[in-house]
């Protein structure tokens, strides 16, 4: 018996004595970040995940909520009815404090995800082949980074050239932080401030420049309206130029984005919006309906759609306002994706997010022709070039089966562009944004009860705040005035 | 009952005898002119003569203790209509706080031992049951399920809990937090026992609210509606009309009469049944002994669809092979199957209490046909009432808790053990949501299932050796080897479209929404070592050593050292208070430890980590590779550096005994949570950053206050006291105003309490336009207060003191239980008068205060401000904003148990062969003394409160029969 213990003792011993081997557990849920970027498909992964973000990011802060519809709430096209919507952006309606955008975080983490890709992406061993998948990587990569910088710097920094003079952001130039690195460890991490409006703007013109050289030798992915093109890119770049009142530049890079591009103008916007893909659609983030939708909680369908519409759950409280409603004309055929839920007959909706992806889920469209037709006339507009700008909206309006009769050639066809963009871009996200960037301010639906009724260029408010906690990590980021 | 015989020579000029026993109370006899003197020693109250396990198999004495131990025997928690031990633990153990954080019987709670606070950490202790470390949790996703629900409170034979450092060092970097001890009962030589235990009984919960009926609420609303369209529109009357119409579709008042009442809360909550059945059987021969029990505890709920089953079986065996070998077993299998609404507090309002406060009493909850009513106003798309009719939600568990140990002397003194426990789970949580509930409709009814399969085990080989020498020195070591595995695997899935609300299978439906296939564990691998001597059992000194290594640890971290060092000095041994005869034990106590605590990190928390979340997270069908963590490679244990100073006595023959304990805890690198800017990708990392420190006192005094003519009051009472305060934080935290690190909000401040309470002012309502006010930082009156700078310390969610106090009184064969339990000077925020308060502005039900107290003319002092529809006064914050309106002072007294106990008399049962029958009755939670006007006092474990439910009142009535 002594013997058998002190055998057992042994191999107790034995087993102890190899510790450093007995506790240790592969994190079998997880790869560890040296094992990752093995290969091109490994990039591909990691650029699937921004994707995946800018669709499901936080509640949907990105494209799959907020980028799409808040900004109509805030601005003048959304009354939000409170108790339909289960107080869902009832303070975002108002103006209130703080109740604004909040992509901040999210933003960065897209931003992340990207910084890896082109980080690690030109040292991965690669055959000829396979540098055409290469190149669409990194470029698409560049793209998704000037995107998201574009969208951190619209919603937390004003335009270059409309920065106000007077009240709280009198003379405020900050925009976004600038990482263009990926942070690998904690002392990566080290606080760092915003940039300025003019070096944000400049980044996100060189990662879109550099996004298009590579895109000219780069393979195209199969089923491409669901990736960043190179007609995409050019949009964005165009984009960023009207932003920037650089307008020759961005005429140019709109009809690079034409040409570029496989998306037409629809004569059937109806069936364009209930179709799974919107003909019009330069990317269109693609999402599976049964695994990614944002669901009841969180989806545009369901801020859209009133509770237990065609018997759907929802948190549908988002109305038209009726000053947009009252804009269009009878037998405009964007009218048919405006509706009335009898059941609460003082509200006008919008069909536009219709579950055309499956319950709850529409493919998410990140430039759309007519986006890009509107951006266009309004930059030969600015220019002076109005009849060019009216042939534009002409030829929308024939497809809209609206008057063309109206349509002014004269110096006031710059308002007119901006009504016609209402028109046919509400809910779409844009509207702040425009009004931002035309620097007038945001005059509220009379229908919206409370708040500030009439925000001026110069509130405070027309910023998103940066959220708190990152203030009080990094008191020099800076806030945002008059938060 | 042990029977023996005597026979002992008296010494002339004798005038009494003394029987003593270990466990039973000395008892003095005057020695008369016959020549039997027959005794009957009554079991001892007094806690001085148990006998400790301090792990590993090592028993105690009491009075050789040097550390600090609390200890609860089993026999003061048998028949306590509690579902898992850890619950009956509060009241009767001094410095061990237990709060709960639902109403869900055998549901999750927290304990807190010596007010153990850690910022990231559970600060919940290490439990270990019959030698199987455990770590309290759950394995539920639909409800809420206790794993130590899944013992018998009757197996029980005692409930340890060790405090300090000093005892509690031999579990090492799981031992800061203090450690309970679970031992089960074992049989005893001689014949078979058999007991039978019986208890039926009822709980519910009056509601606490006092809630606007539908014509109030009515009533409430059309003010609100009408005071906002005043303010913003000028013209209140379209106020009311919009109101109507929102109702009606008409804009003409109703007739008051015509509105209904309808008492939801009645429709949601119930009188829910309880039993218990139990019966065991113990006895055992020279060689073998055993206690074999089974168990049926079924337990409803105080809200329609709750409630709680557990069947369970134990067997524990001892078996003396030879004089030098030992087999032992502990065997308990298991089945709980807990049934209920959604877990979790916050804001549902597809959950009981939210769903049946908030929905407008206006709402009728079925529909003219007797059908579920779903056209419901304000009621956010569920009829509460038919959602907990209508969905599944469950968790049936299996396991088992189990253990075997060899044990072998060598030679005398000398003892090798080899022990194995495990404890074993596979729990299927189920939810089934149907198409026929209006919210599930457009998914055509959703299901999901999932397995969590959990095995956790430990295993060690011990070498025991005591000795004496020289007659005076008492020598003991220990010395071994443990191992700790941890796994736990999850599958997953789930899927919508049911074509039938009667197949409820996932494979039924048409489209599949999530399947998952995870994996988590740890693995910790241990050295341990115990000396013990002691001179003439005066002089007692006692060291504990423990090298842990971790795979939570990092890499460059992988092992720590714990230590704890005690003496003791039993002063009533000493000569020169020998003639002091009313001290019968007096003993000073000292000690010194370190212990950790790792249950802050996460298992791998210290690696940098890709994730591949699987198909939510992909990208057109491609799969994804994402960063997930940036980790740290010398992430450690927090520490906790702890000093004790004690002193236990029994005087007046041990009719008072007690100890009394004196401690300061320090805890070292705190795990915190560091946040890094998230422009980085990364939200935070943890970080081993912070310092604090715990001090208190814990006193526990135990009495027979009187023993005369049959009639015995026995009563102990305990008490903590407990203060804390934040040392150090990571460089890198936030400043608060004044230039202090802070985070999360200031509730982590260096220089104050921990758990600090900060929140904006709440100045009561301007009596001029009844709108809300508040103190901006300098003092003066706001209506928009900012969150940031205008808040104000509070003081803590951590209480000053609490304790207990138990009393028994018997008299011939009644008894009466008495336990009081107290709290005092904590905060803690009534969450569910939150959103009952709001003046109306977001269409739920509001308290009848809201109509009848409000503000409605210049010059009304009150508290409430008037109705004011959508949230907020123009040039207001939000009527939501969190303010002092809503903290309160949580302290309270709580009558938690009473129970009145007949036992018959022998004479009665003599020739039935029943050996004794007591019945009783009892109740729990019977009267509370607060100011906290939140659902229960005792419910303010998170400090969010809402949506849980009081501790219901709970009377059974019972019977305990032994054969």
């Amino acid at each position: 018996m002594k013997k058998r213990t002190l055998i057992y003792l042994a191999v107790f011993g034995i087993v102890f004595s190899s510790c450093e081997s007995l506790i240790e557990v592969d994190p079998q849920n997880n790869l560890s970040a040296s094992a990752v970027f093995t290969d091109i498909d490994a990039a591909q992964s990691v650029l699937n995940s921004a994707y995946n973000r800018l669709i499901r990011g936080g509640d949907g802060q990105l494209y799959g909520r907020d980028l799409k519809l808040m900004g109509d709430a805030l601005a003048d096209n959304i009354v939000t009815d409170a108790d339909l919507a289960g107080q869902r952006w009832n303070t975002v309606n108002r103006n209130d404090q703080g109740a604004h955008y909040n992509i901040w975080a999210q933003s960065y983490n897209v931003i992340n995800d990207v910084n890896e890709v082109l980080d690690k992406t030109p040292g991965l061993p690669v055959t000829p082949s396979q540098e055409p998948t290469r190149n669409s990587i990194l470029a698409q990569a560049y793209t998704i980074r000037a995107l998201t910088y574009f969208n951190l710097a619209r919603v937390y920094g004003y335009e270059p050239n409309k920065i106000p003079t007077t009240g709280a952001g009198a003379g405020f130039d900050r925009s976004a932080v600038l990482r263009l690195t990926p942070t690998g460890s904690f002392a990566d991490a080290q606080p760092m401030s915003r940039s300025s409006i003019i070096e944000t703007y400049t980044q996100i013109e060189s990662d879109l420049t550099e996004a298009i050289s590579l895109f000219a030798n780069a393979s195209t992915p199969s089923n491409p309206v669901r990736y960043f093109t190179l007609g995409t890119a050019y949009a964005l770049r165009g984009t960023l130029y009207l932003y920037w009142e650089r307008y020759q530049q961005a005429i140019d890079d709109f009809d690079a984005a034409f040409a570029n591009s496989s998306a037409t103008l629809t004569d059937d916007i109806v069936a364009a919006f209930t179709s799974e893909m919107n003909p019009e659609a330069f990317t269109q983030l693609w999402m599976d309906w049964s695994t990614q939708s944002l669901g009841s909680n969180n989806s545009l369908y369901s801020y859209t759609h009133a509770p237990l519409w065609n018997g759907i759950s929802t948190f549908g409280g988002q109305t038209i306002s009726p000053e947009l409603y009252n804009s269009f004309e009878e037998g405009d055929s964007r009218l048919g994706l405006i509706y009335v839920d009898d059941r609460h007959p003082q509200y006008y909706w919008s069909n536009k997010y219709n579950g055309a992806a499956g319950l709850y889920a529409d493919h998410l469209i990140i430039v759309r022709y007519s986006d890009v037709l509107l951006m266009k006339a309004e930059a030969l507009a600015a220019l002076g070039q109005y009849s060019a700008a009216a042939e534009l909206i002409v030829q929308l309006r024939m497809a809209r089966n609206a008057s063309v009769d109206v349509v002014p050639t004269d110096v006031r066809i710059v308002d007119y562009i901006k009504d016609e963009r209402n028109r046919e871009l509400h809910f779409e996200g844009v509207r702040f944004f425009d009004l931002k960037r035309w620097g007038n301010g945001v005059t509220k639906s009379a229908a919206v009860i409370g708040g500030v009724g009439f925000l001026a260029h110069d509130h405070h408010r027309m910023l998103a705040g940066i959220p708190n906690s990152q203030i009080l990590l990094n008191p020099d980021l800076p806030q945002n005035p008059g938060y | 009952m042990w029977k023996g015989n005597y026979s002992i020579a008296i010494p002339s000029g004798a005038t009494a005898l003394i029987f003593r026993s270990i466990g039973y109370a000395e008892q003095e006899v005057p020695i008369g002119s016959g020549d039997v003197i027959n005794v009957r020693l009554s079991e001892d109250a007094s806690v001085l003569t148990e006998v400790i396990v301090t792990g590993y198999g090592q028993e105690l004495k009491k009075q050789s203790l040097t550390g600090s131990v609390s200890v609860l025997s089993g026999g003061e928690i048998e028949n306590l209509p509690t579902q898992s031990f850890d619950r009956a633990m509060q009241g009767r153990l001094g410095g061990v706080q237990v709060t709960s954080n639902g109403g869900q019987p055998g549901g999750g709670l927290n304990v807190n031992i010596r007010g153990a606070v850690s910022v990231n950490g559970s600060a919940q202790p290490l439990y270990i049951i019959d030698g199987v470390q455990m770590n309290p949790g759950g394995l539920s996703t639909q409800t809420t399920q206790n794993l130590f629900s899944f013992i018998n409170q009757e197996d029980i034979e005692s409930i340890q809990v060790l405090k300090d450092a000093a005892t509690a060092s031999i579990y090492g970097a799981q031992a800061a937090n203090g450690v309970v001890l679970v031992t089960t009962k074992k049989g005893k030589a001689g014949r078979t026992v058999i007991k039978v235990d019986i208890q039926q009984g009822f709980q519910e919960n009056p509601n606490p609210y006092d809630l606007a009926t539908g014509p109030e609420y009515y009533e409430i609303y059309r003010q609100a509606y009408y005071n906002q369209y005043l303010v913003v529109s000028g013209n209140g009357e379209n106020g009311t009309r919009a109101w109507n119409n929102r109702l009606y579709g008409s804009p003409n008042n109703p007739d008051p009469a015509s509105i209904p009442n309808i008492n939801w809360y009645d429709a949601v909550f119930r009188k829910g049944n309880m039993g218990q059945y139990n019966i065991s059987f113990s006895g055992g021969s020279e060689k073998t002994s055993f206690f074999i029990g089974g168990g049926y505890n079924k337990t409803e709920g105080t809200n329609i669809g709750s409630d709680f089953t557990r069947g369970n079986l134990r067997a524990n065996l001892e078996h003396r092979a030879s004089d030098k070998f030992s087999i032992e077993t502990r065997i308990n299998l298991h089945n709980t199957i807990s049934r209920g609404p959604a877990h979790g507090n916050g804001f549902y309002t597809n959950t009981p209490f939210t769903g049946a406060l908030l929905v407008p009493t206006l709402n009728p909850i079925y529909d003219e046909e007797g059908g579920w009513n779903n056209d419901l106003i304000n009621g956010y798309g569920y009829n509460i009432v038919q959602v907990l009719h209508e969905e599944d939600r469950e968790t049936n568990t299996y396991g088992t808790i189990s253990t075997i140990a060899l044990n072998y002397d060598i030679i005398p003194g000398l003892r090798v053990r080899a022990y194995g426990g495990v404890d074993f789970t596979d729990a299927r949580n189920f939810n089934y949501r149907p198409s026929s509930i209006p919210a599930y409709a457009g998914t055509g009814g959703t299901g999901a299932e999932n397995y969590y399969r959990t095995l956790n085990w430990n295993t060690s080989l011990t070498a025991n050796y005591n000795t004496v020498f020289g007659a005076d020195h008492n020598f003991s070591a220990m010395a071994g080897v443990e191992y700790r595995d941890y796994t736990q695997r999850v599958l997953s899935a789930s899927a919508q479209g049911f074509p039938n609300t009667m197949l409820r299978l996932i494979s039924q439906a048409s489209t599949n929404t999530g399947y998952g296939s995870t994996f988590t564990g740890f693995k910790l691998a241990s050295v341990i070592g115990n000396v013990n001597y002691d001179y003439q059992g005066k002089y007692l000194l006692s060291g504990n050593v423990r090298y842990d290594g971790s795979s939570r640890f990092g890499a460059d971290n992988k092992f720590g050292l714990f230590y704890g060092l005690s003496g003791g000095w039993r002063l009533s041994e000493e000569n020169f208070l020998s003639d002091v005869r009313f001290v019968n034990e007096l003993k000073l106590r000292a000690s010194y430890g370190v212990t950790g605590d790792q249950s802050g990190i996460g298992n791998f928390a210290a690696m940098t980590l890709f994730s591949s979340p699987g198909a939510g997270a992909a990208y057109n069908g491609q799969p994804t590779l994402r960063p997930d963590q940036i980790g740290i490679a010398d992430l450690t244990w927090e520490e906790v550096e702890s000093i004790n100073l004690g002193l236990d006595f029994g005087l007046f023959r041990n009719r008072l005994f007690g100890s009394f304990d004196i401690y300061r805890n320090h805890r070292n690198q705190m795990l915190l949570s560091q946040q890094i800017p998230q422009d980085s990708g990364y939200g935070s990392i943890t970080v081993n950053a912070g310092r604090a420190r715990m001090e208190g006192i814990d006193l526990e005094l135990g009495g027979v206050p009187v023993d005369a003519g049959g009639f015995k009051w026995t009563s102990s009472f305990n008490i903590a006291l407990i203060d804390n305060k934040l040392l150090e934080l990571n460089e890198d935290a936030a400043l608060d105003r004044d230039g202090n690190p802070q985070i999360n909000d200031g509730r982590y401040t260096v220089g104050k309490k921990l758990n600090q309470v900060y929140t904006i002012p709440w100045a009561g309502v301007n009596p001029a336009d009844g709108r809300a006010m508040y103190y901006d930082i300098n003092g003066n009156i706001t209506y928009s207060p900012i969150s940031a700078d205008d808040r104000r310390a509070y003081g803590s969610y951590d209480p000053d003191f609490f304790g207990g106090w138990t009393n028994t009184f018997s008299y011939k064969g009644f008894s009466l239980d008495v336990l009081f339990q107290y709290q005092y000077g904590n905060m803690a925020w009534t969450d569910m008068n939150y959103p009952l308060e709001l003046s109306g502005a977001y269409g739920y039900n509001q308290l009848k205060s809201q109509l009848y107290d409000a503000w409605s003319q210049p010059g009304d002092i009150t508290g409430v401000p008037r109705p004011f529809y959508n949230g907020a006064e123009p040039g207001s914050v939000a009527i939501t904003t969190f303010s002092s309106r809503w903290l309160q002072d949580a302290s309270y007294i709580r009558l938690k148990q009473l129970t009145f106990g007949y036992s018959l008399p022998s004479s009665v049962l003599s020739g039935t062969g029943i050996q004794s029958v007591r019945l009783f009755a009892q109740g729990m939670n019977l009267w509370t003394i607060t100011k906290y006007t939140g659902e229960d006092p005792e419910n303010t474990a998170t400090n969010n409160s809402m949506n849980v439910y009081p501790h219901p009142r709970t009377f059974t009535f019972g019977a305990n029969i032994t054969f």
